[in-house]
């Protein structure tokens, strides 16, 4: 699949334009929000299956969450959701495509981020009775 | 037919890295496989963004204890992509070198494993005997047998010398005839298999549902392998042959990974005969430019991700691997249902798992 094509099928499936950017590294970035993630990843299927996804990564940004979805089209493509402190439940791709289970599993883990949809969201990583918050979703405290 | 549970693990004398598997079995037949992962999670990402990027490197190095040389490879690769560095063409070639030399000894490494496994011990003294001699070559070469210290960001610390390269080539040019025997094994050995064909299958839809990558997707038919997809490091001037089957079993895993040793051999052979002259490093600044960026390379196991972002001062602001074991462990879900119990090992070691890369 080349840039153009996945620019169509991205925005068809939103409904709007989108704005394309390169990062260092040569990935597509995409920015998307929330309610229109499950959507724009099935545009991404081709006859073969669905999209290959290579990792989910999640960090905190000021007061927001954000999550970036990359696959792998032939080429890089990084789909980036951001989302807003006080509503952080996002749409979990794993009934669509399993691949993503385990990822949402480790950022519900690492930065408490919900995915609506899941079927199990159980912590991975960490133990199940691990005492605080999650480990990567707050201040930075002194080494 | 009563239907029980089986724990096996986290610690059991079998496994040699901390992995729970659930087995839900009727008589001998397995009829569902839970997976319980994160023994070994030492939050090494938490630890990164407390580093400088300097001593990142030496961090990524111990996620793992058999492709350590990769992960500094991604995340060095990572950095230089953030900070717009340039780095010479001969580290490229060691760099690629010893990404080689570990691709050899991790799946030789892999076939002792999934012959022990089975039940097959000489193969297992064999795998590992000539692995020793790959570890030699590296040694000779860093210092280190498991973790290198080879990749700065910027380059390479380690040169290859003329009379190094001479010997690293008689050493590979005999493991190229000790080949024979494991090509042998996977091709025609009676008992090797019967343990290992039409077991374990795994198909395309299910390679592609999972994101499964490297020998296990392309014994399943899938053809991404980054050197040849996205070529980094001296895989832009290399030819880097292809192994697809399509069986998608153990013994079409054990028959790629055979094939790619072999391929291996050649990449490291044209490496050491025609290595680039020139600079070993090029300087790296200590503040890296704020912004992100995501690299994907090939590892022994496959596809592995890493990204980096910067704030502009000397620690990363984030960094995350997705290493390839990941989707492969999710997917013995799918492998291990319908097997006779007595097959369980063969297909999880067949799957080539690491424990302390998947958890970090």
């Amino acid at each position: 699949m080349n840039q153009d094509e996945i620019r169509d099928r991205l925005q068809s499936a939103a409904g709007c334009e989108l704005e394309m950017r390169t990062s260092r590294g040569g990935d597509i970035v995409i920015d998307l929000t929330p309610e229109r993630l499950v959507a724009a990843v099935a545009a991404l299927a081709t006859e073969d299956g669905p999209a290959h996804l290579s990792a989910i990564t999640s960090f905190v940004e000021g007061s927001d969450a954000i999550l970036l979805y990359h696959f792998w089209l032939g080429l890089g493509l990084t789909l980036r959701v951001r989302c807003h402190a006080g509503s952080s439940t996002v749409p979990s791709l794993t009934p669509s495509l399993p691949a993503a289970d385990w990822y949402e599993r480790e950022a519900h883990d690492m930065l408490g981020i919900c995915f609506a949809g899941h079927p199990n969201l159980a912590p991975l990583l960490l133990s199940p009775d691990w005492p605080g918050p999650p480990p990567l979703a707050g201040e930075e405290q002194a080494p | 037919m009563t239907r029980i549970t089986v724990p096996i693990g986290p610690q059991h004398p079998l496994i040699k890295e901390p992995i729970a598997i659930r087995l839900d079995v009727q008589g001998e037949r397995v009829l569902a496989a839970e997976i319980g992962i994160g023994y070994v999670h030492r939050g090494l990402e938490h630890l990164l963004q407390r580093r400088t990027y300097a001593q990142g490197v030496a961090i990524v190095e111990r996620i793992c204890g058999i492709c350590s040389h990769a992960h500094t490879t991604a995340y060095c690769q990572c950095i230089e992509a953030l900070a717009l560095l340039e780095t010479p063409p001969r580290a490229l070639a060691i760099r690629t070198l010893l990404c080689e030399l570990e691709r050899i000894h991790s799946h030789l490494l892999w076939l002792g494993v999934l012959a022990e496994a089975i039940g097959f011990n000489t193969i297992f003294m064999y795998a590992w005997r000539e692995r020793e001699q790959v570890l030699d070559i590296m040694e000779a070469i860093s210092g280190g047998r498991i973790a290198h210290g080879v990749n700065v960001i910027g380059g390479v610390r380690e040169d290859v010398t003329a009379q190094q390269a001479r010997q690293a080539l008689a050493m590979l040019n005999a493991l190229r005839e000790q080949m024979r025997t494991f090509v042998d094994l996977v091709e025609r050995d009676r008992s090797f298999l019967r343990r290992t064909q039409g077991i374990g299958r795994l198909t395309r839809e299910d390679v592609r549902a999972y994101g499964i990558v490297g020998p296990v997707a392309r014994a399943s038919g899938a053809t991404l392998d980054i050197r040849r997809a996205a070529p980094y490091a001296a895989y832009t001037w290399l030819h880097v042959p292809h192994a697809v089957l399509v069986e998608g079993d153990v013994l079409a895993r054990a028959r790629v990974r055979v094939a790619e040793v072999q391929y291996s051999l050649s990449l490291c052979e044209q490496l050491l005969a025609a290595l680039p002259e020139g600079a070993l490093t090029t300087r790296s600044p200590r503040r890296v430019p704020e912004g992100e960026a995501i690299t994907r390379i090939e590892a022994p196991r496959g596809e592995l991700l890493y990204y980096v972002r910067s704030d502009g001062s000397d620690k990363p602001a984030r960094v995350h691997a997705r290493t390839p074991t990941l989707p492969t462990l999710m997917a013995l879900r799918t492998m291990l249902p319908g097997l006779h119990t007595g097959d369980v090992a063969a297909v999880v070691a067949g799957a080539d798992l690491c424990m302390a890369c998947a958890d970090r």
